[in-house]
Order: C-alpha cells, then structure tokens, then sequence
C-alpha cells in the first residue's frame, strides 16, 4: 500500500515465504472467482474492487479477470495507472477459448501469472503467487530492459540469459550458463561478445545484484539472509558484487531508487568490460 | 506470465483458423505445466483440462485420425500426468510435440514451445533429443518469417553440439540445415555443388535420414534452377520404403511441381493428389496450392477459387506462403484479372523481400513484369475512345484511298 486512503487492516500476517507484509489488492472480478481469491488470501490481504481504489491509491497487487476490464472504462484507467507505476498484476480467469482470448487481447498488461479457474487456484497455490508477484514483477523489470539486447542472440543463448535473470540462484559461473546454452565457454564468449554484451559471469552477478535489490529493498531482509537466500556463501561475496554493478553498500542500497539502479544493472549487463575477478558465490 | 507461455497462448490464437486454435489450445495446457515445471521442480502438473480437452477435440473431429499432433499430445500428458513427473520424459514428450506442430507449419507456436524446451533442459535429458530438438528449431527458423536472421547460426550451433556428443548424424543434419538456407537464400550453383559434396561425405557417415533430406533439397534446387528433367530423376530415386514418409510424401510434390513445370498437367495432379496422402498437413497444404496451379492452368475457376479460399487462412512455411501468392497471382493474371493478380505477386514481394529469399524475389519480379500494366490503361481510358472515335472518322473519311493501296 503506498496511500494511507485504504483502509488498514487489523493484522499484518507475513507470507509464507516471509517475505511479504499483508498487502492491498485490488481486483475485478466476477464473484465465484473474488470468493476464491478471498478464501486464499485468507484475509490477509485488503481486498478492493477497483472501483473503490480512488484516484490517488496505488494497490500493492492487482489480480484481474480481462473479460472484466473494458477497454476505455474507468477500471482501465485504474489499471493503466497501476501499470505505469509498476504494480504487479496478476490474471485471473476461466480456461475457455474465449477467456484466454481475452487474456491475449489485452497486450497493454504485462501479468506476472496466469490463473486459471478450477484448475491451479487452489488456496495454497493462489497464495504463493500472491506472494511472490511483486519479487516475480521485480524481476520481470530487468528481463523487460534486457529483451532487446537478447533478441539477436541465437534462441539457446537468450533463453539461458534470460534463465539467469529469473533465477541467477542456479548459476554459479560461466561454465554453467554454457551448459545450459549447450555451448562451450569459448563459443558462449565469442557469440556475447559479437551481441556487445557483458561476459556470462557478469550477467549472472548483475542478475544477483538486481536480486539482491528488492530483497533488501522491498522484502527489507538483513544483507546476511538475502545471501543465504540468493546461495551466496556469505554475505562478503555479496557485497562485491553490489559495489561491482552499482558501487554501494547494502545500506546504501536500501535508501536507492530503483529505476536508477535498473539503469545501471542494464548498463552493466550491456557493457563488455573484462570478467570480475572473483566467481558468484 | 510466463513469456513463453504468453508467446505460445498468443501464437495459438493468432492461427485464423478456429479448428486449429482448438487444437493448439489443448497444448497450451501441457505447455503451461512444462513452463511451470521449468521454473518450480516440485510444481505438481494439473491436466485435468488439456485431458478434458483432447478428448473433446477428438470426439467433435478437431483432430482427425492420424494427426501427428494426436499422439504426441498424448504421450506429453502422459508424462506430465503424475505426482513428481520424469524431466527426461517431459522433455522427450514436448520434443516430439514440437516436431508435430512443425511438422503442422504452425511454426510460431513451435518456436515458443521450443524456448520452454530450453529453460525445461536439466542435464538428465537425453543429448540426443536435445540434438533432435535443435534440429528442428533450425529449420523453423529458417522458414519462420521472424527468426530468419537466426537462423545464420542455427547449423554450426548443431555442428558444434553434435561433435561435442559424438553424435555424427546430427553434423550431418546440422549441413541439411545449411545446404536448405544456401538454397533457400537463391545461390544455386553454390547449394549444388555443397549438396554433392555432402553426399559423397554421406558414403564414409551414412544416415538415411540426412541422405533423403540431402536429396531432396537437390532435387529442389535443380527444379528451381530450371531443370526439371534432373528434380524427377532424385524425386523418383527418393520414392523408396527406405526413407521416412516426409521424405517420400515430399518428392511426390516435387515431382508434381516438375511436371507442372514440364506442361504434363495430367502427371502432375496425379502426383498432387497422391500428396494429398501425406501424414503432414504442411505437406497436404503443398498438394493443394499445386492442384490450385492446376486450376488456375487449365482455366478451371471455380475450383482454383475454393483451394484458394481455403488456402488464404492456412498455415504455411514462408518460402510456401511466397508459392501461394505467386500462384494465385498468375492464376489471377489468367483469369483476366490484374489487379487482383497484381496484389498478390506484391504480397509475395514483400515476404521475399523482407526474409531476403533471392531467387523468389527475381521470380516474383520477373511475374510482375509479364502482366499488363493496368495503371497505363486506366490513365488512358478517358482519352483512349476519343482518339479511337477520331482515327475511325480520318479512316472511313479516307477509305476508298486505303482500298486503292491495299489492293
């Protein structure tokens, strides 16, 4: 919540994850689908229509049935503001021809998961979406920055880096990022280096640093879990690799704005400069 | 959403065909498990609805026996249907579905699949469906309109995977996708004398699946550089139980084009209509827009317009939808209609020009040049009977002079 205009709630219960404090979530909805997501957010969350979101609210989340939002409505409008503010944005809907239609329609929005009724909305799923769509949104900033720099690369290679970007927690060196390309080290090398990207091992730290971010940012971690979450061995490691991408320490980073560290993790995955010395984790 | 969930959903839908956006949907299920999957190990696949849906789709006739897709829908959601699914089985499953839907030119939707095929990767996969996945990606991209520039890379990649596996064939396999792009690009003495070569290599490594590809795009590079008598010479050495029924499927459509080409009209339908056959509707769609040449040749319109119609919402290959607009162009052009015949030869401008095929656009170019100027008419219409009415008054004014000097 980022507005004191909503109403509070009267607990504030963690996720599972224990990342997340109870957040506002609007949505639009038929009924059946509001009572499911209601049973799996278990009130734990503040659950909004849209049309209760005044002008000046931003929700932390918004889950949406397409089929619901009419192109040009006042709830439209409500979700572009959303959109442009970064809020997660998760979709719900039936598994139809013509729901998924709808899903494919409206291409303004960028969800971070689809739901599908009756088939992966059971409570426990749900709600691990839920809780993991401002890190998955996060994310998803990064992969959206670096998609036109990925799209000369061959398929294996761009879907490897893109790997790395989602879940820079299975990377280790550049070795790794290779295998998955079915490349060699050399031949992985040869090919960033005529896309003028960064080295393999720097994407994967860029992807760590960007990571790191948010879990000290927003999840507001101590720097020594989000090393252990991120497989650092230690939280030394860790604070290499924020002064190699953006030059700060953790506590610095938790007071910075992130579309300027965007920036410059982008910058830093876009430039080719010799390979950090030291390897991920 | 997962981006390749969103690419696959976005590519089923964007069919123009309803039937095979029912049929692409029913894979949008088991795809949006393996993404799932790829992301979360633990994830627990629902297939509940891509179960529902298969069995609808086969009962209402959306898929008809025999499809390719059929089958390896069916083994994917076997694969996935389970507590803690097998990854090398998932993989080997989506593999072979992947082959289905290239095989069904609905090459968007492979090439998406494909990218979950490669984030799904663990090194408990086989090499060798990786190396047969990798394959068929290149020739997608290669016949794919947006991943042509790709596709550049796509043969030493395989190469270079294959020597790395000691997989042999698939160094072979990886020069099939070269020699296709050289033709493909419109170098023809280049992709002869490189497919000769490749051949003569294929005596110390045989693969018969390499052989028949190998031979086939000769035969159709001969067919493109104008000897027709030497396609029909390769096409019927390929007409052989030894090789797969594409390979055999597909010189019957070369051999139809060949004698298309050749004038022998009656040859070449029976060659089409034997196509018609094939197990691959990207093969039956090849047959249809020859017998639509037929037509067009013999002046048959009605039956030229209903291929036509159906042809225009199908899924083609690139270089395929390219045939399309250059036949129904000249089709036009025979049935007196230049304007029609010229949007289309513009149409098959345009793809050519924008996927850089070389031979097809001088084939284009060269149709495009053969029809009447229909602007210059237009433009001379007001003018034209006038002048016509005016010559015709001078003449009979003069008639009798003319008579004297024709006499």
């Amino acid at each position: 919540m980022t507005d004191s205009a909503l109403p509070e709630a009267e607990s504030a219960p963690t996720s599972p994850t224990g990342e997340i404090p109870r957040a506002a979530i609007g949505f639009a909805l038929d009924r059946t689908f509001a009572d499911r997501l209601a049973r799996a957010t278990a009130n734990a969350a503040l659950l909004l229509t849209l049309q209760d979101i005044s002008a000046d609210d931003l929700c932390d989340i918004l889950v949406l049935d397409p089929r619901r939002v009419a192109p040009r409505s006042s709830e439209s409008a409500v979700v572009r503001r959303h959109v442009e503010a970064n809020v997660p944005c998760v979709y719900y809907t039936a598994s139809s021809p013509e729901a998924l239609r709808s899903v494919v329609a409206a291409s303004d929005v960028s969800p971070v998961r689809l739901v599908l009724f009756d088939v992966d909305d059971d409570p426990t799923t749900f709600r691990e979406v839920i809780d993991l769509a401002p890190r998955q949104a996060h994310t998803n900033r990064l992969r959206l920055a670096m998609k036109e720099a990925l799209r000369p690369l061959v398929p294996s290679v761009r879907t490897a880096l893109d790997m790395v970007l989602r879940r820079p927690d299975r990377f280790f060196d550049a070795s790794d990022v290779a295998t998955r390309a079915g490349l060699s080290r050399r031949h992985l090398d040869r090919l960033l280096t005529a896309a003028d990207l960064a080295p393999a091992k720097n994407w994967i730290v860029g992807a760590r640093a960007w990571h790191v971010a948010y879990l000290l940012v927003r999840a507001e971690l101590s720097v020594e879990t989000a090393a252990e979450r991120l497989g650092y061995a230690d939280s030394k490691a860790l604070r290499r690799h924020l002064a190699a991408v953006w030059n700060v320490s953790p506590s610095q980073l938790s007071c910075a704005d992130l579309d300027m560290l965007l920036r410059d993790a982008v910058a830093f995955l876009g430039t080719r400069e010799p390979d950090l010395e030291s390897g991920a984790g | 959403m997962d981006q390749q969930e969103q690419a696959f959903l976005s590519a089923a839908l964007g069919m123009g065909d309803e039937r095979l956006e029912r049929r692409l949907l029913v894979g949008f299920h088991l795809v949006r498990d393996c993404c799932r999957i790829a992301d979360d190990p633990s994830w627990v696949p629902r297939v509940r609805v891509a179960r529902e849906a298969l069995t609808l789709a086969l009962a209402n006739g959306t898929f008809a026996p025999g499809d390719l897709e059929v089958p390896a829908l069916a083994d994917l959601l076997r694969a996935l249907d389970s507590e803690k699914p097998n990854r090398a089985s998932v993989y080997a499953a989506l593999v072979s579905y992947i082959h289905a839907l290239y095989r069904e030119a609905s090459f968007p939707a492979a090439l998406a699949a494909h990218d979950v095929l490669e984030q799904l990767w663990t090194p408990e996969c086989p090499i060798r469906d990786r190396l047969e996945a990798a394959y068929f990606q290149g020739f997608m991209q290669l016949r794919a309109q947006s991943a042509r520039e790709v596709s550049k890379f796509s043969p030493i990649l395989l190469a270079l995977r294959a020597r790395a596996a000691g997989e042999g064939e698939f160094i072979a396999l990886a020069g099939v996708i070269h020699h296709a792009r050289t033709m493909i690009m419109g170098n023809l003495p280049l992709a002869l004398r490189e497919g000769e070569k490749r051949l003569r290599q294929l005596h110390r490594h045989p693969s018969l699946w390499a052989e028949g590809n190998y031979l086939h795009s000769m035969a159709a590079t001969h067919g493109r550089a104008g000897r027709p008598d030497e396609t029909l010479r390769i096409a019927r050495s390929l007409l052989d139980d030894r090789y797969s029924s594409f390979t055999v499927f597909g010189a019957l459509n070369l051999i139809g084009v060949a004698f298309t080409d050749l004038g022998d009209l009656e040859a070449a339908r029976n060659a089409f209509e034997l196509t018609l056959l094939a197990p691959t509707a990207l093969l039956r769609r090849m047959a249809a827009l020859g017998l639509m040449d037929i037509h067009a040749r013999r002046m048959e319109r009605r039956a030229f317009e209903q291929i036509y119609r159906y042809l225009i919402n199908q899924p083609f290959a690139v270089d395929g939808r390219i045939h399309f607009f250059q036949v129904a162009g000249r089709g036009w052009a025979r049935f007196g209609d230049p304007v029609r015949a010229r949007a289309s030869f513009d149409e098959a401008y345009r793809i050519a020009r924008d996927c850089g095929f070389g031979y097809e656009i001088f084939e284009t170019e060269e149709l495009i040049d053969k029809l009447p100027d229909p602007p210059r008419l237009a433009h001379a219409s007001d003018i034209a009977p006038e002048v016509a009415a005016h010559v015709g008054a001078m003449r009979d004014e003069h008639a009798d002079e003319i008579a004297a000097c024709l006499a």
